[in-house]
């Protein structure tokens, strides 16, 4: 038993740290330009199929090949700003929300058409490699993303916290008019956010599609997960859902470990539901 | 400094919220080196003119000119390029960063920040109270200190030329009188200065030439000692 809650507890932050990039560049979006992208897990679905088949067709490892996905997803982001936000982005939440919304139904249907709405897995050969410590073991894929998660979190801090445009994208966030009066283009800030923010998608995609199997409508489950996670932390607290990401993501290895899986989802409507009655500023919002 | 060029100049401009006109063929003029006071009582339209000098509105109609050009339908950055900073109010920082990044962000054009050591401690002499608060977050400072945070970060930018929108709003009497010594330095060091302010009699003692906006638009213009003796302002704005 005590075995369980320890391998429950491993695998709680192992997964944590995955959700907690998926979920850093919703945050950020939504933080700064003020765009619930419900296209987000979408966009990171499309790079788990680049990456699947950029391993299947020429061998390139989804490790050595997200270098490629993130730049093409930064690109997305940008021109998704430009071309689709921009337009809108003085109108009311909701027609932002309902369009990307649409933008999620669009990128799903693309990728079915081209690929069908089909299971697929990238199965690369260490896949199955497991670190055992005594009766607890580790696969190593998932010590792995875990690392490549928490890395490109800490880039992303020390890039948002000390340099310069970081600087600007937090007094973006902070106050908009400011923000103009003091020479920030936001229209830029915007657009780089969006770049950001799709290519923590992208290298999420990659990851989720090399621990779990994927299929081009399995977005709608990962972003009523995601949501969940920012709602729970403060949607635009990139520290809240942090936090939160490692909650949910503990949540699940333990229901994943005593009971099925299959009530992950529901446990985190439940939450979402909770968190929006109770306390709709989330854990750490304001 | 005085010279009889008009560094900034506002030409009938007429400015709408949505459908409703707040500003109605506003003309006014600045030349290099004054201090020039735009008053009047509040929700007449002080904050909307500098608004929309500094390109965060448009206007429908009229020309805003400054340094030669057509400045009204440039992006707000632009504008900021060109020396044209705007002081908004004191709230109007940014609470969850540190007084330090804030005074950066006054910085953020090429041309500030290649000179940002010198200004860092320019501003720091000016309000040592500022220097001592380095770390703090803008949001936990006192009115007091966000009023004296906002003009810092603004002579951040290397002005030529700075609109403060009530620099004395919220501010005890003695900082009142402080904030005034200190923007008379500023215009004193070559900037041109131009203040929206509701205490008109006050104001009237500080600048030398004033424009008052009833109701979107400009009432009254001229000397300040001509207006602080013309009946009106004695009687809507002197108690008198």
């Amino acid at each position: 038993m005590l075995t369980l809650i320890l391998q429950a507890l491993i695998n709680g932050v192992l997964l944590g740290g995955v959700f907690a990039l998926l979920s850093s560049g919703l945050s950020l979006y939504f933080g700064v330009a003020r765009v619930a992208n419900s296209a987000h897990a979408a966009f990171a679905i499309l790079a788990s199929h680049l990456a699947f088949w950029l391993y299947t067709l020429w061998g390139i490892d989804p490790l050595v090949s997200v270098l490629a996905v993130v730049p093409i997803l930064f690109i997305t982001g940008v021109i998704y700003q430009r071309i689709l936000i921009i337009p809108v982005i003085q109108q009311p939440p909701l027609t932002k929300l309902a369009l990307t919304f649409f933008v999620a139904i669009g990128v799903e249907n693309a990728m079915i058409l081209c690929w069908k709405n089909i299971y697929r897995s990238i199965a690369v050969p260490y896949s199955m490699v497991s670190i055992s410590l005594g009766e607890i073991s580790i696969p190593l894929i998932r010590l792995v993303t875990f690392l490549i998660s928490i890395i490109t979190l800490i880039l992303l801090m020390v890039i948002i916290k000390y340099t310069k445009v970081g600087k600007a994208i937090r007094a973006t966030a902070d106050n908009r008019e400011a923000a103009q009066i003091c020479g920030i283009n936001i229209n830029y800030i915007y657009m780089l956010t969006a770049g950001i923010s799709f290519s923590l998608a992208g290298i999420g995609g990659v990851i989720l599609g090399l621990l779990f199997a994927f299929y081009p409508a399995v977005h709608v489950f990962w972003i009523g997960k995601l949501y969940t996670i920012v709602i729970l932390g403060g949607i635009a607290s990139i520290g809240g859902s942090f936090i939160a990401a490692f909650i949910i993501g503990f949540l699940d290895a333990f229901i994943g470990t005593f009971t099925s899986i299959m009530w992950s989802s529901i446990v985190s409507w439940v939450i979402l539901l909770l968190t929006l009655l109770l306390r709709r500023g989330g854990l750490f919002g304001r | 400094m005085h010279s009889e060029l008009r560094i900034l100049e506002v030409d009938k401009i007429n400015v709408f919220y949505e459908e409703l006109q707040v500003l109605w063929d506003v003309s006014f003029y600045v030349k290099e080196g004054e201090m020039v006071g735009l008053l009047g009582a509040n929700a007449m339209g002080k904050t909307t003119v500098l608004k929309t000098i500094s390109g965060l509105l448009k206007p429908k109609s009229g020309k805003i000119i400054f340094c030669g050009r057509r400045v009204d339908q440039l992006p707000p950055h632009k504008i900021v390029e060109s020396g044209l900073i705007h002081i908004p109010e004191g709230r109007q920082l940014f609470p969850n960063m540190t007084v330090l990044e804030n005074l950066e962000m006054g910085a953020y054009t090429k041309r500030a920040w290649e000179k940002i050591k010198d200004n860092m401690e320019f501003v720091f002499q000016l309000f040592p109270r500022l220097k001592e608060r380095k770390y703090q977050l803008a949001g936990t400072l006192s009115g007091g200190e966000q009023q004296m945070l906002a003009i810092a970060r603004g002579l951040m930018a290397c002005p030529k030329f700075i609109m403060l929108d009530e620099p004395s709003l919220g501010l005890a009497p003695k900082l009142v009188e402080q904030v005034y010594d200190t923007i008379n330095r500023i215009n004193d060091a070559g900037a041109t200065v131009l203040i929206v302010e509701q205490y008109v009699g006050y104001a009237l003692q500080v600048v030398k030439r004033a424009y008052i906006l009833e109701n979107g638009r400009i009432t009254l213009e001229g000397k300040s000692e001509e207006l602080l003796h013309n009946d009106h302002v004695k009687k809507a704005y002197l108690g008198l």
